[in-house]
């Protein structure tokens, strides 16, 4: 027996896409849109005082822009981004040099730079945790053999946020190391044969040769990364949980804390919102950059 | 040449199929193995074990669980990760499944998630959980905010079936602990409060005694001896300044022996791991006035007229500030990171001479497994006060009405803090089963199995009921390795944090109970905040306390000062006796 649908053979596509598109809306649509228009809305759980929003018009906006520790969560976000990023580049960049050359053990050297990067994130906090212990852990023991002070790294506001940036880019330096050694590889010889015809350096290699060629790799690369720290959250929750004070809170750990530590869920979609616009503007500069060079 | 063979697909779902199979066996043999070997912590307390208690308040005799049918029911209980209160509850499910047939499924959750999770559940009737145990300073959020289980008619049942032993229960734990507005939503777990804690070898040395006296003037305000067969007094009580000196003389060196540097104190300070307990114990001294509950007496938070918090350019708390700051050298170099755990594990290995903790560092420190100063460890209320800030009369004042001195024979301002307010088991409305649950925490809480675990110390549970303290369950507390002198001393203090009543008005506990409103994580958060930043150096304590009280303005004002001040007073009632 045939079944027949009552459906245009030009209308049966958009059939299919009907469960994809209700999948969309339900996980990607809708929290977003609701998330919105909480922001518009006053939520308080705690106490069981408001179990459902309460519309507040612009009230959260104005409190947002007065939030001091949103600022200072703000600056300390990009602060990261920026440090983390930075370091992962610039040691991802030298390494995945090093892995394009002819080395001895380059197979088994690439599997044990990829390992800090498998871990997860709880893992790695807790390992740096122990790592940066002022009384017990590793790091200041090898500082005092070279006569070097030892530093309370995870409390004082000093140096607690480098800290965090090291361990940061302990775990994804791998990332920057697998993509950009693979832009490598995926460059021609012939580019460099002709440089080298032409009596070029090392130097004037990378620079005309190599940095060109791999720029869009590397621009997508660091895309990825500051896109992703700018989120930043596990490693900070589990090593300083913010601390000393609020100077290694970030923008989603303040987030986290707003919304489901004090269930204030209201404001904390505004604070979320804010991260949201942070991330946006970032990758624009970053896309439209790339357009304007036609990478 | 070799041949590529490649698999049919009737030959992979064969193996595919085998290999499922094969998985379900060994998954299903390892969830009975699992089943089977639930652990009963001790095998001499059975579930139908008669036992008599008989503290203070002469508990009646009493029966562990009387036989109920809950085969089939699976109650699904959420708590912090363990082994810390976790613990517990697995030691003891399996004794209850066994008496009743009931099931219960252990949820860990990290302390720092367990209310959002509790309360997300909730809020969104996701019916996740059916037994909670967190902190009864939930309850306004839990119970009042209409989630929990009013539990009033069956704990102050007459019938010995269902009645939790409830007079055998301190007061103040249970006012504190399951009360909320003449009502009960929770079965206590656990008795919170702060107390001090003293290692004998540096104190009781009388070389440092006598060196301690040279560079102070003074001898060291712990005993001379507690070795000698006294029981009371066990100790004298200290000021903050005095346990500063303490803990600057036995500051980095050698004292306990070993060839290693020691240290003073040991608070915890860090950001995110309960260290804003730490500033009530502080500031109560300075800052609270005995009397009340009213505008100027008893008030440790907010005014309780206007809920302007206390702590606004009060000099008291500043002062207290201050000296918390100057605590921060006088510890480990990264004490500043300190969470409650290393300031535990700090203190029983020997690493500090004075700490500051919950009672768990006392059994702690009997454990050999745990501790190397077993036997070493003595035991002290949190310090107190000469001088007070008087908000009335915006001037320090003496406490006249104490009968504690210090070393000058200054009367001694000291004040017990509920701070955590205790576990608690409170069952959520939308329970598979309400009386199956409210069983089980009756047997969790029932005094023969809740004294099996005050005793350890890798519970997380403090003593909280009479029969906890009496002659009878002395033998117990001997077992867990506390000579008899060190349990009395031990016991003493705590049975004085919950039963000291208040010296200008008796009809009102001494200990302050704990913040207990709608938002108190968001108050708490506050705290911690400034609070870690002060100790850290970057907030003056001037501008730490400033910060807190606009802050916490801004959040009364957000739950309504109207309801929040109702709440306050609410909270205060329950520390009125009769």
């Amino acid at each position: 027996m045939t079944v027949r649908i009552g459906l245009s053979e030009k209308n049966v596509k958009y059939a299919f896409l009907i469960p994809c598109m209700i999948v969309l809306a339900c996980l990607a649509i809708f929290p977003t849109i609701y998330s919105l228009y909480l922001t518009f809305c006053s939520w308080e759980l705690s106490g069981a005082v408001q179990l459902w929003p309460v519309f507040n018009g612009g009230q959260n906006w104005v409190r947002l822009v007065q939030d001091t520790r949103f600022w200072s969560d703000l600056g300390t976000t990009l602060v990261f981004a920026a440090g983390a990023v930075s370091i992962e580049f610039i040691v991802g960049l030298g390494m995945a040099m090093l892995l394009n050359r002819q080395i001895p053990g380059r197979g088994i050297l690439r599997v044990i730079f990829l390992i800090p990067m498998m871990a997860t994130p709880v893992v790695v906090g807790y390992t740096f945790r122990m790592l940066f212990n002022m009384e017990h852990g590793p790091v200041n023991y090898f500082l005092s053999l070279i006569g070097a002070p030892a530093l309370n790294w995870l409390g004082d506001s000093a140096v607690a946020l480098p800290a965090m940036i090291l361990a940061d880019a302990w775990e994804w330096t791998p990332f920057m190391i697998l993509v950009l050694l693979a832009g490598l590889q995926a460059i021609p010889q012939e580019p460099y044969e002709a440089a080298l015809v032409d009596g070029a350096g090392p130097w004037q290699v990378f620079r005309y040769v190599t940095f060109p060629m791999l720029t869009p790799v590397m621009t997508v690369a660091v895309i990825l990364r500051l896109v992703e720290t700018l989120k930043i959250f596990d490693i900070l929750y589990v090593v300083t949980a913010g601390g000393p004070g609020i100077s290694t809170e970030s923008l989603s750990l303040y987030v986290q804390i707003v919304g489901l530590t004090q269930m204030s869920l209201g404001y904390g979609s505004n604070v979320a919102y804010g991260l949201l616009v942070l991330v946006i503007i970032v990758a624009t500069i970053f896309l439209n950059r790339m357009r304007r060079q036609k990478l | 040449m070799t041949e590529k063979k490649e698999m049919d697909r009737r030959t992979y779902i064969k193996y595919l199929g085998a290999v499922v199979a094969g998985a379900a066996v060994v998954g299903v043999g390892w969830a009975g193995y699992e089943a089977t070997k639930s652990p009963v912590v001790s095998p001499a307390v059975t579930t139908t074990e008669t036992v008599t208690v008989s503290g203070t308040a002469s508990p009646p005799p009493v029966t562990t669980v009387a036989a109920k049918n809950y085969s089939g029911i699976t109650l699904k209980l959420v708590t912090q990760t363990g082994p810390f209160i976790a613990g517990p509850v697995y030691d003891h499910r399996g004794a209850w499944a066994q008496e009743t047939g009931g099931t219960i499924e252990v949820i860990e959750v990290p302390w720092s998630d367990l209310y959002a999770k509790i309360m997300t559940s909730m809020t969104t009737g996701a019916k996740a959980f059916d037994i909670l145990i967190h902190g009864g300073q939930f309850i306004p959020d839990y119970g009042g905010g209409g989630f929990t289980v009013d539990l009033t008619d069956r704990v102050t049942s007459t019938d010995p079936n269902v009645n939790p032993w409830w007079s055998d229960i301190m007061p103040a734990n249970r006012s504190y602990e399951s009360g909320w507005g003449g009502k009960f939503y929770a079965i206590p777990l656990d008795g919170d409060h702060h107390m001090s804690y003293y290692n004998k070898l540096a104190m009781e040395n009388p070389d440092y005694r006598s060196k301690f006296k040279a560079k102070y003037g003074y001898d060291i305000p712990a005993p001379a001896s507690t070795k000698d067969g006294k029981t009371e007094p066990l100790f004298r009580q200290y000021t903050w300044e005095e346990w500063r000196d303490m803990a600057e003389f036995f500051n980095k060196w050698d004292w306990f022996g070993d060839g290693k540097t020691h240290y003073g104190v040991m608070e915890c300070m860090s950001r995110g791991t309960q260290s804003y307990w730490w500033i009530y114990d502080h500031a109560a001294p300075y800052s609270v006035l005995p009397g009340g509950p009213d505008k100027y007496h008893w008030q440790l938070y907010f005014d309780p007229e206007t809920m302007e918090p206390i702590c606004a350019g009060n000099q008291g708390w500043i002062e207290a500030l201050k000296l918390a700051q100057s605590m921060v050298p006088l510890g480990p170099p990264g004490m500043l990171g300190y969470s409650v755990s290393e300031v535990r594990a700090g203190m029983v290995a020997g690493e500090s001479a004075l700490a500051i903790d919950w009672p768990d560092i006392g059994v702690m420190s009997v454990d050999p497994k745990l501790s190397k100063i077993v036997g070493n460890c003595g035991f002290g209320s949190i310090p107190g006060s000469a001088k007070v800030w008087d908000r009335e009369k915006k001037d320090w004042v003496k406490a006249d009405w104490s009968t504690d001195l210090d070393h000058s024979g200054a009367p001694i301002n000291q004040w017990p803090i509920n701070n955590g307010t205790g576990w608690a088991g409170h069952i959520v409305k939308t329970a598979a089963s309400v009386d199956a649950a409210y069983d089980f925490l009756r047997f969790l809480g029932s005094p023969a199995i809740s004294l099996l675990d005050v005793v350890r110390g890798s519970t997380g549970f403090n003593p909280y009921r009479f029969s906890h303290f009496a002659p009878e369950s002395m033998r117990t507390w001997l077992q867990q390795g506390f000579t008899q002198n060190d349990a009395l001393a031990y016991l003493d203090e705590i049975k004085r944090a919950f039963g000291k009543t208040d010296p200008v008005n008796p009809k009102k506990v001494a200990c302050i109970p704990d913040l207990k409103l709608p938002g108190t994580a968001a108050y708490n958060d506050s705290l911690d905040l400034h609070y870690t930043s002060c100790l850290a150096g970057k907030e003056t304590p001037e501008d730490c306390v400033a910060a807190i009280g606009k802050e916490w303005d801004v959040i009364t004002d957000r739950f309504g000062r109207d309801k929040q001040k109702a709440a306050y007073q609410t909270m205060l009632s329950a520390g009125l006796i009769g």
